[in-house]
């Protein structure tokens, strides 16, 4: 299986650092399109109402957008071909189904999930939803 | 319910290009409303109600929803001018101006952050009874503020303050809770509410009933305003939060009809509902029962009845379906005094945004902190009525702001138009003058300090730092 879209999700961690530079290179060797993706967390069970959460996903998603910059990049000195998506919505929903769905990604990248223990058992691991709930190949990097 | 994690793409937001899709009916509508509304003040405030009302409180829930009727509307149209999704501070800047949209905010902190400080006492409440059915006993003395309990010594309210604290720790690292929680938080609170009913509409003795209105439509017993009306100023609190329905105007098929009609349902259910409890209520116990068990109304008739069993399913349900009310309150309080510093009309130190968990992480403990120690220290009756006077002011500001806007700018983008203007704001309007005047004279004197605080605030600090913001 050759791969043809390949999507990393940052996050500014170390391990999704390591994804991106695997991806990277995977994508580079393969030719592959290469989707980075950034999501602002938004759980809509959290928004209170009359949208008084709407200024803070706002800052943040342009706060990440500039993030991404060096990320795009860094691709880009490498001649590959780079989309970047700043989403806010559900990291897990974002990743697994949105993206791929949307720009036909046949694999996904992701460093493991660097959550504690208290947020493990509130949230659940990211990494290890998407790798249940994907419809496409899943890489977790260490 | 997948329509409701929809993302939102930052090119749109910036651009307001692409309106959102068009997904929700009118039972979705009305699911949302009703999840909103029902399950904290019924657990908490009925006590209260039937104190001031005697068993006329279910007239009371009737005004209170009409009340949110009429404002409710004005609320929808108010929101659907925005192309771009906001809060009612946000639209209040763009439709009024800096120092409404201050007071806005300023009234909204207030409502979030003491909402947050009712629940958490009504929690504790129903916390204190769980611990005691395991035969765990807090000191009396910590289980609630001082003067909430006629001849008993308390001091201060313990669980209270820690759980604000605990939830306060949990937003503060990024911690949130997705729409699924949410949901089942909702139908949990809905099942305990029909099981309870189903179980303890045997015990009801119509005797109790009489006199039905005690205090009539208003009157003032011991220094206190007692009656229907004062009764519906302070359940009014059970029905905050639908006007979550008024924000989804953009996300609505058909706004013109569904809207109202989600809105009319989603009242309609809910006020049949607490209509049905408040009866029960009022008919199992007579009516000054409630006065031992002001902060977990419930309680006082399982009390009688003896179901002990009934009692630690729905303590569990309050408990559960309240968490997840206080975390969503405080979750708010912070984005809003984040948007007002990102404005300029606070310091910078809320808007700072920890890099770690990316949240505003010093903003979420200084209100966290704050919120504790009001629920700790402030009898719920206060806490209450100051939470109500907010809320009330703020739909006086928006159903005034409609009125104003259609004059001012009648050919502005609306998503949504309310029926019958001026007739409709000026009802809104003047029910919650009615539900305001119900209230204790002390409430608006708290108020207005709260207010004059504000003021003082906005003139020392946020009127110059807003002009650097522009």
């Amino acid at each position: 299986m050759i791969y043809k879209s390949i999507l990393v999700g940052l996050d500014g961690s170390d391990q999704a650092k390591r994804a991106f530079a695997t991806g990277l290179s995977l994508a580079k060797v393969l030719s592959a399109d290469l989707h980075i993706a950034w999501v602002v967390n938004r759980d809509r069970g959290m928004d209170a109402s009359f949208g008084v959460n709407e200024d803070f996903y706002h800052d943040m998603a342009e706060r990440v957008q500039q993030k991404m910059t060096p990320y795009i990049k860094k691709a880009q000195e490498e001649n590959v071909n780079v989309v970047d998506h700043t989403v806010v919505g559900n990291i897990k929903m974002v990743l697994t189904k949105d993206l791929p769905e949307e720009n036909d990604i046949d694999l996904i990248i992701v460093g493991k999930t660097g959550a504690n223990a208290v947020e493990k058992m509130l949230q659940g691991s990211h990494s290890g939803y998407i790798v249940s709930h994907s419809n496409c190949d899943v890489l977790v990097v260490e | 319910m997948s329509s409701l994690f929809r993302k939102k793409d930052i090119n749109r937001l910036t651009e307001n290009a692409s309106p959102l899709k068009r997904t929700l009916h009118t039972w979705d509508l009305t699911f949302l409303g009703i999840g909103a509304i029902i399950g904290t003040g019924i657990f908490v405030l009925t006590g209260k109600g039937a104190l001031t009302a005697g068993p006329a409180l279910s007239v009371s829930f009737l005004i209170a929803a009409i009340c949110c009727g009429f404002a409710g509307l004005c609320y929808a149209e108010f929101a659907s001018m925005a192309p771009v999704a906001g809060s009612a501070y946000t639209y209040s800047y763009i439709a009024f101006g800096e120092i409404i949209a201050f007071i806005m905010g300023w009234d909204l902190i207030l409502e979030y952050a003491l909402g947050a400080a009712t629940v958490s006492v009504g929690w504790s409440g129903y916390f204190v009874n769980l611990l005691d059915n395991m035969g765990i006993h807090i000191p009396t003395a910590l289980t609630t503020a001082a003067g909430t309990t006629p001849g008993v010594q308390t001091f201060f309210n313990l669980p209270a303050f820690v759980i604000v604290l605990i939830i306060t720790w949990i937003i503060s690292v990024g911690i949130t809770q997705t729409k699924r929680v949410n949901d089942t938080m909702v139908i949990i609170k809905l099942a305990v509410i029909v099981l309870f009913v189903v179980c303890t509409v045997w015990f009801i003795k119509p005797e109790n009933w009489h006199p039905f209105s005690p205090f009539g439509l208003y009157s003032h017993t011991d220094g206190v305003a007692t009656g229907i009306i004062p009764a519906a100023s302070i359940v009014f609190f059970s029905f905050i939060g639908f006007d979550s329905v008024s924000s989804s105007a953009e996300e609505t098929v058909n706004p013109s009809k569904t809207l109202p009609r989600g809105i009319l349902y989603s009242l309609l259910i809910s006020t049949v509902l607490y209509i049905i409890m408040t009866l029960i209520m009022t008919g199992v116990v007579k009516y000054t029962v409630f006065s031992k068990y002001l902060n977990a109304p419930i309680l006082a008739i399982l009390a009688k009845t003896g179901q002990t069993w009934l009692s630690v399913i729905v303590s569990l349900g309050a408990i559960l379906g309240m968490t997840t009310v206080i975390l969503v309150q405080l979750y708010g309080q912070s984005r809003i005094s984040y948007s007002m510093s990102r404005d300029g009309l606070f310091p910078e130190f809320f808007g700072h945004v920890d890099e770690k968990h990316q949240t505003p992480f010093k903003g979420t403990w200084f209100f966290g902190i704050i919120t504790a120690l009001a629920a700790g220290f402030i009898n719920l009756n206060i806490l209450s009525e100051l939470v109500n006077i907010g809320t009330l002011t703020a739909f006086i500001l928006v159903s005034a702001g409609i009125m104003i806007m259609r004059r001012t700018k009648p050919d502005l983008h609306r998503g949504f138009k309310a029926p019958w203007v001026p007739i409709t704001p000026i009802i809104a309007i003047a029910f919650c003058f009615v539900l305001i005047a119900g209230l204790n004279w002390e409430t608006w004197l708290r108020f207005l300090v709260w207010l004059a605080l504000g003021m003082v605030l906005y003139f020392g600090y946020g009127k110059r730092h807003a002009d650097t913001k522009f």
